[in-house]
């Protein structure tokens, strides 16, 4: 295969993952054809690797039709920012995902709402910064031209109440195979129901607007003294495993406990590596990063490895 | 219309496949060859080698498989066997690549869908590899500090980002 011309002007010089002397070239065409699913720290990232990757991210629109703003960038999220960024899809922006960043505030989402108007999924959740009114002012906004709100998600969002979920549900769009949608935890990516057009609903149990949860059917059955149907709430009332899904008894609670202080059922438990100090484990996600897998035998955890310095002369 | 009429297609590389018609027109572009009679003997793939028409092909079976009422098989059942089918260590980075390619020159929507979102993913996570052994690109991915600069670049140099 023969190389082409070298193309960068300012590759990274520091990159821990090199070892060996890299030969550059130009980026595979396949990468282009990515940009749209990568998330804005990503498209940041890729458009700084070299010029026609920050041509592709600077000058194209596709990309941006999807936005969808993650850590670490959600934090610094700010309203002006967010206008600049999404102005980017020419008004043709279809999807605004703001994940936890809490410094947008109401009238930056109607500005950018105003600007975009053919935006069909709205995702809020952790945004702290907007009030329940605010956003039913935005889909208001939106719907207000013959737009159809597909899906929306508002779970974080304090002070929400069911008058305002009854209020946004009226301007949902409403398909007969999602309306009876029983979420549990195993749908979509990191917990996410893509499936319900709303996140939240109302709590069976305590009646508050909470990302309601039903149990996986085939684990819960005869697990717990009331019938299948009624093993739905959300993770207030009815504590459950962040890796299945299923509900937790009482007594499990204390006895798979994990490092993260996440909820394991007793099946999840045992099959996780423990802590050579503490017994416990780290759930899936958070032991990303933290174990070594290809360790020899156990792990300590963070907690016990402070622990064990202090006890080093006894 | 549902016939078992079968079609052949021929890879780049001369290698023939013969595949139920269903199987084939998941892909638009094939479909859109057939229905303009372009199909009377092997449809030609210039753009798509032996090695990834199979795999191409075996994706749609299975999805055509899934679909049809006597294998049912649910929602959950098939994103299971799409991610096991997709898996790092099953496909190395250079099929991973040009079965993107594939799905969008062949236009088959769920397959680019799931080809693409996986490397997204992986440019997340920051698991994308750099080695001298990618063929014809490498970059860095940037840590979390060069994100964060990036955005406050963002502020300060906007010509960079905005045209």
């Amino acid at each position: 295969m023969s190389k082409l011309s070298f193309d960068v002007d300012h590759a990274s010089p520091k990159d821990e993952n090199i070892g060996e002397p890299t030969e550059p070239g130009r980026p595979h065409e396949a990468l282009f054809l990515v940009l749209p699913y990568l998330t804005l720290s990503g498209l940041i990232a890729v458009g700084k690797a070299c010029t026609s990757l920050r041509d592709a991210v600077r000058d194209d629109v596709l990309p941006w039709l999807e936005l969808a703003v993650d850590d670490p960038l959600s934090r610094r999220m700010r309203d002006e920012i967010l206008i600049e960024i999404t102005s980017k899809a020419n008004g043709k922006l279809r999807t605004l995902g703001l994940s936890n960043c809490t410094k947008i505030t109401d009238g930056g989402l109607q500005r950018v709402i105003e600007k975009n108007p053919l935006i069909n999924k709205l995702y809020l959740p952790g945004c702290t910064g907007l009030t329940p009114d605010g956003v039913i002012n935005a889909v208001k906004t939106l719907s207000a031209n013959g737009n159809i709100l597909q899906s929306i998600k508002i779970n974080g969002i304090y002070n929400l109440q069911q008058q305002h979920l009854k209020v946004l549900r009226s301007f949902i769009q409403v398909n007969p195979e999602t309306l009876d949608h029983k979420c549990s935890i195993k749908f979509g990516r990191e917990g996410d129901c893509n499936v319900c057009p709303v996140d939240v609903g109302i709590c069976p149990k305590c009646n508050e607007v909470r990302k309601v949860i039903s149990c996986p059917i085939e684990m819960c059955a005869g697990k717990r003294d009331w019938r299948l149907s009624e093993c739905r709430g959300c993770g207030s009332c009815i504590p459950r495993c962040i890796q299945c899904g299923v509900c937790v008894a009482l007594e499990d609670l204390e006895e798979a406990e994990a490092i993260c202080a996440d909820i394991l059922c007793m099946s999840c438990w045992l099959q996780l590596r423990k802590c050579d100090f503490c017994n416990k484990p780290y759930c899936k996600r958070h032991a990303e990063g933290r174990l070594n897998p290809s360790g020899p035998r156990g792990f300590v955890c963070e907690l016990c490895t402070v622990h064990e310095e202090d006890d080093i002369d006894v | 219309m549902a016939s078992s009429r079968k079609i052949t297609l021929r890879s780049s590389d001369g290698e023939s496949f013969e595949v139920e018609e269903a199987v084939a027109v998941e892909s638009q572009t094939i479909k859109h060859m057939i229905e303009d009679d372009c199909a009377d003997n092997a449809i030609p793939l210039p753009n798509v080698t032996s090695k990834i028409l199979a795999k191409v092909i075996e994706y749609c079976k299975k999805h055509v498989d899934a679909s049809k009422a006597e294998d049912r098989v649910n929602d959950e059942d098939l994103k299971a066997w799409d991610a096991a089918f997709i898996k790092v260590d099953q496909v190395d980075q250079a099929t991973l690549f040009d079965l993107i390619l594939a799905a969008n020159y062949l236009n088959i929507k769920s397959l680019l869908d799931l080809t693409c979102q996986t490397v997204a993913d992986m440019i997340k996570g920051n698991l994308f590899p750099v080695r001298n052994e990618w063929l014809n690109f490498t970059f860095s991915i940037a840590n979390r500090e060069l994100v964060l600069v990036c955005l406050t670049e963002w502020v300060a140099h906007r010509r960079l980002f905005c045209s």
